[in-house]
């Protein structure tokens, strides 16, 4: 059972929020679990994916699957007053191809709650992480979660699936890209102290702005959420001087009218000498009158403008579906038959190192008795080993094919001692 | 010559083949396909480098007898800015309208050479005028198709249609620098181009309807360059840029009075 990957888990399909917030784990517990499952005698193996949207236990058994799922359950379960009859609704189990194929459709985004999303990615290298100092991983699981962060790379690579943006935050500042592209040196205003204003401008921050102006009624509330945004606080009088200066401007006050109308901001842009000016208005009553979208040079999206951005992203994203399940498939299948040769290979190396233990002490007794010289006795050395891989050419390329048959590693070695090929280690 | 045309020809239908494929490029929103395009433009202008060796050998100068065989080089420097700055500058969608230009440019060349070539006596002050013009007129004709492309973003931005070739267009900010960077790139080429003519004439100005007309065109870029200088952009600045380059396409077209 020690190729075997067995997974566990739940996430946003199978629970609701309120219970998968009864099974997630802190990074700490991550750990500390991870050390408790060392001391079961079931796994092998183990990591644990835990995230807001889903927990998940990727194992190998070390003898029976059933055992092992067991132990899983156990510690998933914790003491969370969950009743058994609950828990079919909620989890679910995979073995072998299935649960490589659930890890590598996690790590490309295809089975996150927005299709795509970027965190997970991250998320899958430190649960990879978080199991190496624990010193819970092994061969397989060594190679398995590396492989499926390249997938999820790969999938984001090769495909549009984690194209444009997926939040109303994000697609702002997609679009201030797309006007004024190298974001460094532009500088932000952010009109009221909204609170999707305020994570729109921090991301802009992280995109490279030089400058956020915060301008509010109240000046000393600007002054606080300048401290927080690391930007400045203007006083509300000096809007229009303040916004000769700005490239964008986000507005999200509580205003019952609007506080920027077309004639104020056609006199602001004429003194920008016909440089772009970005309006954002994500307020509900509106701040900006629509009319200064029609003022050359600016360009003004309102929180429907936005959302709509949003949604033709996610729609696209799910049009690439089909092409990362492909990705996935592929990938699966390319792990599984590694996974085999790895089967195989033990065995192999059993086989050869005992035959290879022969060849070399034949030559030291041929080299006792005669007198050779060094040119001889290398081209000995030639002879037996070209020997020695020809002999053993056929009985490794069966042992590959039975591998890839579904041989297990034991049955590999057993099949060997049978033909008297290895010694039998009890025998010794 | 004659092997100089086939070459010549072959070189206009990659560029048609590589625009066409940028622009499908383009309206399937997918950027995917330029290295292959820019593959077979590198292939094109390998060509077209060939047939203008070749004709420069045969004819014993090269084609800029008149206006019409000045197509060839103008062309040519156009791709060459294109391929060497295209893709470092984020504006490779430029192909779109710089490959077609090439090919219509390289085709119309074909043609005048098809009916014979003209002869001339080339020394080197002609030269320097030829192409000091042909390098200044590729880097503005390059520099116009920013300003195309910025108006079509703009528009896209404007009505709200990000979808569909929004995508596949540079961001304004990135096609306004670099046509501010051609225009100052190509105007002591067109400065140098202007001297060089005036002094070959032995200081005459012969005011002809082309002469006219580049003057405007100097002009016009005098002022672009000024008003970007002095911190002015946008949809205006660009309407300049533009009709400078109308009057840039003119000067080509139209009779001189110092041919």
């Amino acid at each position: 059972m020690e190729n075997t990957v067995v997974l566990i888990g739940l996430n946003h399909k199978t629970a609701p929020v309120e219970m998968r917030e009864r099974f997630s784990f802190s990074p700490e517990q991550v750990t500390e679990t991870l050390n408790a499952l060392q001391s079961e005698a079931a796994l092998v193996e183990c990591a644990l994916l835990s995230t807001c949207n889903r927990t998940e236990f990727y194992a190998v058994p070390k003898k029976s699957v059933q055992h092992s799922m067991d132990t899983l359950t156990k510690f998933l379960l914790r003491d969370n007053g969950i009743p058994s009859s609950e828990l079919d609704k909620l989890l679910y189990h995979q073995q072998g191809a299935p649960a490589i194929n659930h890890l590598f459709a996690v790590s490309s985004g295809l089975d996150s709650l927005v299709v795509g999303e970027n965190q997970i990615l991250g998320q899958v290298r430190r649960a990879f992480m978080q199991a190496q100092e624990a010193s819970s991983t092994g061969p397989v699981l060594e190679r398995l979660f590396p492989w499926a962060i390249r997938v999820g790379k790969r999938a984001r690579s090769e495909t549009d699936i984690a194209r444009g943006a997926s939040s109303v935050a994000a697609a702002a500042v997609e679009l201030a890209q797309k006007i004024f592209g190298d974001m460094h040196g532009r500088n932000v205003m952010l009109l009221g102290a909204g609170k999707m204003g305020t994570k729109s401008v921090k991301l802009l921050h992280k995109a490279g702005v030089n400058e956020v102006k915060i301008v509010n009624r109240t000046y000393e509330k600007a002054e606080e959420l300048a401290e927080q945004c690391g930007g400045t606080a203007v006083p509300y009088e000096m809007l229009d001087e303040a916004l000769v200066s700005v490239d964008i401007l986000m507005a999200s006050t509580g205003a019952p009218h609007y506080i920027l109308t077309k004639d104020r901001i056609s006199k602001v842009i004429h003194q920008r000498r016909g440089r772009p000016l970005f309006l954002i208005d994500i307020a509900v009553p509106r701040d900006i009158e629509p009319a200064c979208g029609e003022v050359d040079n600016v360009y003004l999206y309102n929180i429907d403008d936005l959302q709509a951005v949003v949604d033709k992203n996610l729609a696209r994203r799910h049009t690439e579906t089909q092409a990362v399940l492909s990705i996935v498939e592929a990938a699966t299948q390319d792990f599984c038959k590694d996974l085999d040769g790895r089967k195989a290979s033990a065995a192999i190396v059993t086989l050869r190192s005992g035959f290879d233990t022969l060849r070399r002490a034949e030559l030291e007794h041929f080299r006792s008795k005669k007198s050779v010289s060094d040119s001889e006795l290398q081209l000995l050395e030639n002879f037996s080993r070209r020997l020695l891989n020809k002999l053993l050419h056929g009985p490794t390329t069966k042992l590959r094919q039975l591998s890839e048959g579904g041989a297990t590693p034991d049955e590999l070695l057993n099949s060997l001692i049978l033909l008297g090929l290895v010694e039998d280690e009890d025998s010794r | 010559m004659n092997s100089a045309l086939p070459l010549l020809t072959l070189s206009a239908i990659g560029y048609l083949v590589a625009g066409a494929g940028i622009q499908r490029g383009i309206y399937l929103e997918s950027q995917k396909s330029f290295p292959r395009w820019r593959k077979v433009l590198w292939a094109s202008f390998a060509v077209h480098t060939l047939a203008l060796a070749i004709y420069s050998l045969s004819s014993g100068h090269l084609p800029i007898a008149s206006l019409k065989e000045t197509f060839a080089p103008l062309a040519w420097f156009i791709m060459l800015l294109y391929l060497l700055l295209g893709e470092r500058w984020s504006v490779e969608v430029t192909g779109a309208v710089a490959a077609p230009a090439a090919f219509a440019m390289t085709g119309f060349s074909v043609f005048a050479l098809w009916q014979g070539h003209g002869t001339t006596e080339a020394g080197p002050g002609l030269y320097i005028h030829v192409f000091s013009l042909v390098l200044g007129f590729a880097s503005f004709f390059l520099a116009s198709f920013c300003a195309i492309l910025y108006f079509i973003q703009s528009k896209l931005l404007k009505k709200k249609q990000i979808d569909g070739i929004f995508r596949a267009l540079p961001p304004l900010g990135t096609l306004d620098l670099v046509s501010y960077r051609l225009i100052w790139a190509g105007f002591p080429a067109l400065v140098i181009g202007i001297a060089s003519g005036l002094f070959i004439q032995g200081g005459h100005w012969y005011w002809g309807t082309q002469e006219i007309v580049v003057v405007a065109t100097s002009i016009f870029y005098t002022i672009y360059l000024h008003a970007r200088v002095a911190g002015w952009q946008g949809r205006r600045l660009n309407s300049i840029l533009l009709v400078a380059s109308i009057f840039a396409v003119l000067s080509f077209l139209l009779p001189g009075g110092h041919q």
